[in-house]
């Protein structure tokens, strides 16, 4: 899942204000936002949404399992496949494909 | 005949409107319609026409706009030859740098070196621009190469064949060779974005997603190798797949199922996906999905939780409660909504079925303390206060936007029972789910605050005042507690009011409003130590305020004045008129003193003196400055004392001077300051008398008057405000009279401009009172 803030951060759900503010920090400073702006966008929402015990409540809640989609598990199922070496003319075939 | 517009004027000029009304269609209109018409030889013909009768700049950038795509379909319908005709009429025309590297490219395009090369010099001081030219025919010559149409031409044959031989090595798995026969290309090379994706290629085999996106991230996005593996870097790329619309996005992934192909499965959902459409019932969706459910529970057991969080999902954003039961039956309830109330829930927030959100969320509530999966013990009371309070808030809402309870009245008086076809109020009600919710988490303030918010709007202001004391010793930090229990305790604790007025001073010392509630808590602290005979304390309390300049001025300096009489019971003798007061001040400053007086429940015959000079008073003839400083003076007692009878007496009398002055001939200016009174102090004659004052060129001046004094005095007083727009609801016909005459844009401008503040304040005084039921 993509969005699990959890996930984002590194953190176990069990964690609490301390240990995840913690981690958040680990990060920013590991993903400065001059350096890394998407990256760091996705860290700080996901901070915001699990920092204090009101937001994680509030997330698990009203947006536990409201993020998942099933185009994200259609690519877990591809990611899990084993990846094969792609020959240049599937490639260009590929390009020409709707 | 021009050409003319569809549907413009000149359509029907034969008909009816005259030929000079019709619109010619310009060159340039007409090739976007034939661009837009995929007409492009047309296109091409007219704007090569327009270019050699006018080769100005904007004509020529015409030209380039529609060239690129001519040449894109003659090359589709496999004409070779026309391309080049294309281009080298391009080249007739004036050419910067730029315009001669797009040029190139579409030479490059057509894979045609020679020329490429042969119009390089003319970029000669362009370095960049010669590489990306040659990078361009580098990218055409690739492929017809390995589609085994053409030869490369000498100059880029090497690094052609090194790209097809890295391309060989990477097929098979030998990532070493191809390594090495990459090095021989150099980042200056026109190859070197083949040699980025081929490296991104190999690491993306071996899972190294980190270094394939690394290589990608790194390509030119106008070029073939960037679009050649934009299918598997949106499987892998979190940013770019960000970057991508979501039609690009569904188009890619399908091309990414092609490429990297997963027993179908991959895809299979993919196309489910595409299915679900906004609005349209989930049924077959679920259908196909509990059918794709077995092959992955023996397939990939793991993605099989996942799978039934997507349906969940899908469900919370476009489920209807029978969807509930087929979700059931397939994939069964997630931990964290073992009875799917919760589903219920969110679907009827989303459908807007206020009764099923009540029962659904109610009964989660009492099933969360045994949903382990929410967290430990104190985050499930956590979560069960904060959906009470969602649930009290949403019955609030639901409250506020049906009929106030006036209206309600309303109904008893025509003999219809207002709730008889309408759905009994749900319960529990807001009041017992606050009441719960700070029960549940008695260490957080917001059910706290939310149940003493409440209770003041339900006018329960005593129980407002016992939940303000609860939550002021537990977070005496809290501002608006402070700023609630300093307005309420002016009248359950008047002797607390200072204390929290002072709180609430100390947490926001920029607020001007609480220097204000800091001057009046002062105030009825003050007379509440007169009463105690404290007059060392109350002379200290006084002496230690700053300088106060507003409306509180008068009634402080009223009761200072008081305190050496009043220690000496020498009350006969009135305290004279302090000279820091304004001229004219006397009637006020009667008035203020008797006020005083009788705030601090001297008995009767010991304020006799006062009392009859304040008799004297409402008799005396006042000048017109008089009357306007004992105006303001009693209004400044409204906002410290509220609607006590005293006062209403003293607004009686004052109500009588107004009309009698009001009658007296006078000047603009004094008209429109005795204006303001009479609106404040609601005589409907009067008013009507002083709106049919707007003339001339004070008319702005009136407005802006006006504004003011309803923004002071709606401010406090709701129902004053409420009275003030019935009057001048009664007064709208005539006000409509008065402005179609030469006052009329003035007028309006003003009374809509009262509307409009009333309207914030006190609606029911404007509106339709039944407006609400067409809603």
């Amino acid at each position: 899942m993509m969005n699990d803030p959890y996930l984002i951060l590194g953190v176990d759900r069990q964690s609490n204000d301390a240990v995840i503010r913690q981690r958040y920090l680990t990060l920013v400073r590991e993903f400065p936002p001059e350096q890394h702006p998407a990256r760091f966008a996705e860290i700080r929402a996901a901070f915001e949404r699990i920092q204090t015990i009101d937001a994680r409540v509030r997330t698990i809640i009203f947006e536990e399992g409201r993020d998942e989609t099933l185009g994200g598990v259609a690519d877990a199922i591809a990611e899990q496949t084993t990846r094969p070496r792609i020959a240049f003319r599937t490639l260009l075939e590929a390009m020409d494909r709707a | 005949m021009p050409w003319v517009k569809p549907n413009s004027p000149a359509k029907s000029a034969s008909k009816s409107a005259t030929p000079a009304s019709a619109v010619p269609l310009t060159p340039a209109d007409l090739i976007e319609r034939a661009e837009a018409a995929n007409k492009w030889s047309e296109a091409w013909r007219l704007s090569l026409e327009l270019c050699k009768a006018k080769p100005d700049p904007s004509s020529i950038a015409i030209l380039d706009r529609v060239a690129p795509k001519y040449v894109d379909f003659l090359m589709l319908q496999k004409d070779r030859a026309t391309p080049r005709t294309v281009i080298e009429k391009l080249s007739t025309f004036p050419a910067s740098p730029e315009r001669w590297l797009s040029i190139l490219r579409l030479w490059a395009r057509l894979g045609d070196s020679d020329q490429v090369e042969a119009g390089l010099p003319k970029l000669a001081d362009h370095s960049a621009m010669c590489l990306a030219a040659r990078a361009h025919v580098a990218d055409t010559i690739i492929q017809q190469s390995v589609l085994g149409k053409r030869q490369p031409p000498e100059a880029y044959r090497v690094g052609t064949e090194a790209i097809r031989a890295a391309f060989a090595h990477y097929e098979v798995g030998n990532d070493v060779a191809m390594n090495e026969v990459l090095a021989t290309i150099g980042m200056r090379s026109p190859f070197s974005e083949w040699k980025l994706m081929l490296r991104g290629l190999a690491a993306f085999s071996v899972q190294d997603d980190p270094r394939a996106i690394e290589n990608w991230s790194r390509l030119a996005p106008d070029r073939y190798p960037a679009r050649m593996i934009a299918p598997i870097r949106q499987r892998i790329d979190p940013t770019y797949q960000g970057s991508l619309d979501a039609t690009v996005k569904q188009s890619l992934a399908r091309k990414a199922d092609f490429l990297c192909p997963s027993d179908g499965l991959a895809s299979s959902l993919r196309s489910i996906e595409a299915k679900v459409k906004p609005d349209k019932p989930l049924k077959s969706v679920l259908d196909e999905l509990a059918k794709l459910l077995p092959v992955i529970r023996t397939r990939m057991p793991e993605l099989v939780v996942r799978l039934n969080q997507a349906v969940y999902a899908l469900l919370t954003r476009g489920g209807i409660p029978e969807d509930l039961r087929r979700h059931e039956k397939s994939f069964g309830p997630l931990p964290i909504d073992p009875k799917y109330n919760r589903l219920k829930a969110i679907i009827g927030e989303s459908i807007d079925e206020l009764g099923m959100v009540h029962g659904s969320w109610l009964a989660y509530i009492d099933e969360i303390p045994r949903i382990e999966v929410i967290g430990p013990p104190e985050v499930r009371r956590q979560a069960q206060a904060i959906l009470l309070e969602r649930l009290s808030n949403k019955l609030i809402e639901e409250e506020g936007d049906g009929p106030s309870d006036e209206v309600r009245g309303m109904f008893g008086v025509f003999g219809l029972d207002f709730d008889q076809e309408n759905i009994p109020p749900l319960e529990p009600n807001p009041e017992t789910m606050l009441r719960r919710a700070s029960k549940l988490t008695p260490e957080r303030i917001e059910p706290r605050f939310a149940l003493m918010t409440l209770l003041l709007s339900t006018g329960k202001e005593k129980e407002a005042f016992a939940e303000g004391l609860i939550i002021s010793e537990a977070f005496p930090d809290h501002l608006g507690t402070a700023e609630l229990m300093a307005d309420l305790a002016l009248t359950h604790a008047p002797s607390k009011a200072m204390e929290y007025a002072n709180r609430a001073y100390q947490l926001n010392p920029l607020d001007s409003t609480q220097e204000r509630r800091r001057i009046q808590a002062t105030l009825i602290e003050a007379r509440n130590g007169l009463r105690l005979l404290e007059y060392d304390r109350v002379q200290k309390m006084l002496t230690d305020l700053p300088s106060v300049t507003n409306e509180f001025q008068l009634p402080l300096a009223a009761l200072q004045a008081w305190i050496e009489p009043l220690r000496t019971r020498a009350l006969k003798t009135i305290p004279p008129v302090p000279v820091t007061l304004w001229p004219d001040s006397e009637a006020a400053w009667i008035f203020a003193l008797a006020t005083e007086l009788n705030r601090i429940e001297l008995p009767k015959k010991l304020r006799a003196e006062i009392d009859k000079r304040l008799t004297a008073l409402w008799k005396a003839p006042l000048n017109m400055i008089q009357i306007l400083r004992l105006g303001t003076t009693i209004q400044a007692y409204r906002v410290i004392d509220g609607d006590l009878a005293s006062l209403k007496t003293a607004e009686k009398h004052f109500r009588a001077i107004l009309k009698e002055s009001f009658s007296r001939s006078m000047t603009l200016d004094e008209r429109i300051s005795m204006g303001w009174q009479v609106m404040i102090f609601c005589i409907a004659k009067e008013c009507k008398d002083f709106l049919k004052t707007f003339t001339g060129p004070a008319k702005k001046r009136i407005e802006y008057d006006l504004l003011s004094v309803l923004s002071e005095m709606t401010g406090k007083f709701a129902s004053r405000a409420f009275k003030i727009g019935m009057k001048l609801r009664q007064l709208k016909p005539r006000i409509a009279k008065l402005t179609d005459d030469e006052n009329g844009p003035g007028l309006r401008m003003i009374v809509e401009s009262i509307e409009h503040r009333l309207t914030e304040v006190a609606p029911h005084a404007l509106d339709d009172p039944f407006g609400w039921m067409d809603k």
